[in-house]
């Protein structure tokens, strides 16, 4: 099916289809299971929370999706496209941020737009100097001088500069100091609000689960152990403390209470008035 | 601006300084060569291209090895996997950088010894001396070349260099070791270099092809580098696969040249007495008693286009083949390797006709160290077993002449007149001079003094005699008649 895609013809997904659908993906490096057969579908214009704890295989997950990791099992399409045989037309609808900037260190955020620029069709450099402005990033001061909040903000509006209407985000916030956090959280919150973008968002933070997740899958031992949406997954929580299902690990019994503290706090804010702000 | 030229971009704006850096430093110190070294100093017209040469070897330490596992190193790997553009941009970015830097920081460095040379003491760059042309093309372009593939192999540039060497080493080892093999000891008698260039000899390489395998070399490279990066690197899957599949890359590329050189050695030892440049080696080359046997020594001359010949001469031949031809019935057989020599046996003084003849092989194993008279040792064959041949028969008499042939009682070598000195007889009994006596054995092997043959003049202590027909010259005026049994006096 033909499908138009910012300015793109291209075949694509159709625009209901899930942007991102993983079949009984698995991976491992050398002896050790990270992924042992991911069954995954990221709705379109959702925001979907990949939840899990350190080495769950979240980041493993990313780079599947991106084709720079190669399955040893099951398939993963993203945007219609298979990540190893069509890497192009794919990573052009996909941005990504990864959980430590890992752009050049000479470059400051000018040259990573010139140079990252002529690789999307679809770049909008009005969107990424606005970006830059209302992200508060500094132009002229290279990669290896920032802190570690503006490296990811720089990604941040690399990532989304060229409209994709797939966003990968894996692990953003972690690290951050709250303040910075924040100020990256409102960006992303920002950029979510009112668009059709499909992300998905890799972390272990409860908090930012519960503020921006419209769905939450949760990653553990290698296989998504619960996956629906906020309230799905806290009712399906709800029931775990009397599931038979053994092998759910601690993490994932234990994420969903810590989910349901985490949402009522973040709605307990909104309702005091102190809802987080918005990049226009 | 397209992919490739953002990619390109980026290379030159992370490399810019050192590059800089270079060229700076390039005419610096040319210029301080020049102004340092005395005027009176010969060879100043080859100055700009050994200044072109060093800058590129320094360009090529700076930039080469660098290239791909700098990427690795500094972690922007997974940064440039993840741009849409895929690994093509990156990979030919990174070759035209190191393409464009290498000539222009090359040629900068020419012009600035040129311009010095002239400017401060008035010589003109050489420009027809081979300096920095084909040893450049040999060596200084082909390893930066192959560090560059070899350096996606490797987590860090630092390997590249080391990488390359032994990689190159590793798959020509093979080619090196059917050569030696080939040559079997003759190349011992050269000096390391020899040594090599004699072995090269036997893959009989017009100087002409060896340019063209040289520039294949050269265009491998790239090929190998690329294969690597895309199936190795362009996924992660770490740099220890893309050393698996260039090192697969280069093992197919290698196989052709391995099929050759083994046609090259099987060739180089056959022999074909029909072979229009077949060659006689004369200086060895004998008769037997009876005369009908001829030992010689036949080896096919290489082309006088063959790499290297024309710094080793008859070096480069092939290898001797040891014959013994019936010159009655006009056949022929070899009576030893490839390689070997058959001659006269030692302390021979009668070069027209021989008794026995040894087999000298060089490439033989050595032997166990000889427990006889250091003169005689060392005097006979060095460290090397000589099988002795009966002359007339061809068949192996001894399988070493000399250890323990020669006992410690045997001073001056007396038993080798019974090996080279002998007279051969009509019954096939030969008789010698052994300790101022003439010893005669018959068929049996039984051995007898003959009458007559006490001590005449000096003998005893005289270890050569002279066989002249059917007897012997024992001293000036006096002669033996072996079949006759006599003693008789030569007419003044």
């Amino acid at each position: 099916m033909k499908h138009e895609v910012d300015g793109m013809r291209d075949e694509v997904a159709p625009a209901c289809a899930p942007r991102l659908v993983a079949r009984g993906l698995k991976k491992r490096f050398g002896k050790r299971v990270v992924l042992a057969g991911v069954d995954l579908e990221v709705a379109p214009g959702q925001v979907t929370a990949l939840l899990g704890e350190n080495g769950q295989g979240k980041t493993t997950l990313m780079k599947l999706a991106l084709g720079v990791l190669a399955p040893d099992g099951g398939t993963i399409t993203v945007a219609g496209f298979d990540p190893l045989k069509q890497p192009r037309p794919l990573r052009e609808r996909v941005g990504f941020v990864p959980a430590q900037p890992d752009a050049y260190g000479w470059m400051n955020v000018r040259d990573l737009f010139r140079f990252l620029a002529p690789q999307y069709p679809t770049w909008d450099r009005a969107y990424a100097d606005a970006l830059v402005a209302q992200l508060r990033i500094p132009e002229r001061t290279p990669f290896k001088a920032f802190s570690r909040g503006e490296g990811m903000k720089a990604m941040l509006a690399a990532a989304l500069a060229p409209r994709p209407p797939l966003l990968l985000l894996d692990e953003p916030f972690a690290g951050l100091d709250p303040l910075v956090r924040e100020e990256v959280l409102r960006g992303v919150i920002g950029e979510l609000r009112g668009s059709e973008r499909t992300v998905l968002l890799a972390t272990h933070d409860l908090d930012v689960v519960a503020r921006v997740a419209d769905r939450v899958a949760i990653l553990a031992e290698g296989r998504i152990r619960k996956h629906g949406t906020l309230e799905e997954v806290l009712d399906v929580g709800g029931r775990d403390g009397a599931s038979s299902d053994d092998a759910v690990d601690a993490a994932a019994r234990s994420a969903p209470a810590k989910l349901r503290d985490a949402l009522e706090s973040a709605r307990r804010e909104s309702r005091e008035g102190r809802e987080v702000g918005v990049v226009p | 601006m397209n992919r490739f030229a953002a990619c390109l971009w980026k290379e030159w704006r992370e490399q810019r300084g050192i590059a800089g850096a270079i060229a700076v430093a390039s005419f610096v110190l040319v210029l301080l060569f020049e102004l340092v070294v005395p005027r009176s100093r010969v060879g100043r017209e080859d100055d700009a291209g050994l200044a072109a040469l060093l800058t590129f070897a320094t360009v090529a330490l700076a930039f080469f090895g660098d290239a791909f596992a700098g990427e690795e190193r500094r972690g922007t790997l997974d940064f440039l996997r993840r741009t849409p553009g895929g690994w093509w941009p990156p990979f030919a970015a990174k070759y035209t950088f190191l393409l464009a830097v290498s000539l222009v920081l090359t040629g900068w460095a020419w012009c600035c010894g040129a311009s010095a040379t002239w400017l401060i003491h008035g010589v003109a760059p050489a420009l027809n001396k081979k300096v920095g042309v084909e040893r450049i093309v040999e060596g200084v372009v082909l390893v930066p070349l192959w560090s560059v593939a070899v350096s996606i192999w490797f987590p860090r540039g630092t390997l590249a260099l080391p990488g390359a060497v032994f990689v190159l080493a590793l798959f020509l080892a093979p080619v090196a070791a059917a050569c030696f093999w080939a040559r079997g000891g003759e190349v011992l008698r050269n000096s390391e270099y020899d040594a090599l260039v004699c072995a090269l000899g036997v893959l009989r390489i017009p100087d002409a092809a060896f340019g063209w395998m040289l520039r294949a070399a050269v265009v491998a490279a790239p090929l190998v580098a690329l294969l690597s990066f895309a199936k190795g690197r362009a996924v992660e899957r770490g740099p220890w696969r893309a050393g698996a599949i260039g090192l697969v890359a280069l093992l197919v590329l290698f196989l052709p040249g391995y099929a050759w050189t083994a046609t090259r050695v099987v060739d180089y030892r056959r022999f074909d007495p029909a072979a229009g440049e077949l060659r006689i080696d004369g200086e060895d080359a004998c008769v037997a008693t009876s005369g009908r046997f001829a030992y010689v020594n036949a080896r096919a001359a290489a082309p006088s286009s063959t790499l290297g010949r024309r710094h080793l001469h008859d070096e480069l031949d092939g290898p001797t083949h040891p014959l013994r031809i019936d010159l009655a019935s006009a056949t022929w057989s070899e009576v030893g390797g490839v390689g070997a020599r058959v001659k006269a046996a030692p302390g021979v003084s009668n070069w027209a006709t021989v008794p026995y003849v040894v087999i000298e092989d060089l490439a033989a194993p050595a032997r166990r160290p000889a427990r006889g008279p250091f003169r005689a040792r060392a005097w006979l064959s060095g460290d090397i077993a000589l099988p002795l041949l009966d002359a007339e028969t061809g068949a192996t008499l001894r399988a070493d002449v000399d250890e323990p042939f020669l006992t410690a009682g045997d001073a001056f070598g007396a038993r080798v007149q019974r090996l080279a000195n002998s007279v051969v007889l009509p019954d096939g009994s030969r008789a010698w001079l052994e300790r101022g006596h003439i010893v005669r054995s018959d068929a049996s092997g039984a051995t007898r003094v003959l009458p007559d043959s006490a001590p005449v003049a000096d003998l005893a202590r005289v270890w050569m005699s002279t066989v002249r027909g059917q007897g012997m010259l024992l001293g000036a005026t006096t002669g033996y008649d072996v079949l006759g049994e006599r003693r008789f006096e030569l007419p003044p």
